[in-house]
């Protein structure tokens, strides 16, 4: 089953608007940047798959910088990860509920270096969208349908 | 008034700290749990005035944590700020004694009208 972009779309913006403030726009299908930092939560019930978010190793870092108000502070690997994730969890948590019920969402898993290319095997994708935050960088996200055997 | 922020991601702890702030709750005490396991223990140890909790988390769940609280006979008021927000979690969160549901994303505004009612 498929899902409106139009939906995907407003979740992600109303997400960073409101967690990170200022606007993102769509963008243009880019392709994944080298050394990405990838999210993904999987959702299971009465539908299955996953949503997978990826961006550059920069972007992250911003990302993070403005959840913790780092303010010039270098942050860990760990926080990293932890910001990340957390934007990962909140856009797929929302994504989720335009599914039907019941489903179950989990942890978010989030990895440096990570091949958003190798979901593919497993699930196949039905909305791609990607989201110009800036400076040229990019946040990409991905809603992926488990393949049934 | 002790407030018990409970949340596995460090960084939405910190997120939930400002809001609160922002909303003028900045002169309360901020606990904070890093899951359900944690919170439990410091909800038995010594109760706090209102618990703000997420839903999913590794340990212990948001609603396993209500759940067991409110075997126990605790009757904290405890709210979750969860990225889930379907109809189906709010009845859930509501059947298991929760007060409210904030959910993620969150604005100040949002906050202050949750939140009044309870630390006003």
């Amino acid at each position: 089953m498929s899902i409106s972009e139009e939906d995907i779309r407003q979740i992600v913006e109303d997400v960073w608007s409101s967690m990170l403030g200022g606007e993102i726009s769509p963008s243009a299908p880019v392709p994944p940047s080298p050394n990405p930092m990838t999210g993904h939560v999987t959702i299971t019930g009465e539908w299955s798959g996953l949503v997978l978010l990826d961006c550059s190793a920069e972007l992250a870092l911003q990302i993070t910088d403005i959840m913790f108000c780092m303010e010039g502070e270098p942050p860990a690997e760990d926080e990293i990860q932890d910001a990340f994730g957390e934007l990962t969890n909140m856009i797929g948590g929302n994504i989720k509920s335009l599914f039907p019920e019941p489903c179950h969402l989990s942890l978010p898993d989030v990895k440096q270096g990570g091949d958003p290319n190798s979901y593919l095997t497993a699930n196949n994708p039905v909305n791609k969208l990607a989201f110009d935050c800036g400076e040229g960088q990019v946040l990409r996200v991905t809603v992926m349908e488990h393949k049934t055997a | 008034m002790r407030i018990l922020i409970v949340d596995d991601s460090r960084a939405m702890r910190m997120i939930v700290k400002r809001t609160l702030r922002q909303a003028g709750y900045g002169e309360h005490e901020f606990e904070e749990a890093a899951n359900g396991l944690e919170a439990q223990k410091i909800i038995n140890l010594d109760p706090p005035h209102l618990v703000l909790c997420d839903w999913n988390m590794p340990e212990m769940s948001g609603i396993e944590l209500l759940t067991n609280v409110r075997n126990e006979g605790c009757e904290v008021p405890f709210g979750f700020v969860t990225s889930e927000s379907t109809n189906e979690r709010r009845k859930q969160a509501r059947d298991a004694g929760a007060l409210f549901l904030i959910a993620k994303p969150f604005t100040t505004a949002t906050v202050r009208q949750v939140l009044d009612p309870i630390l006003l």
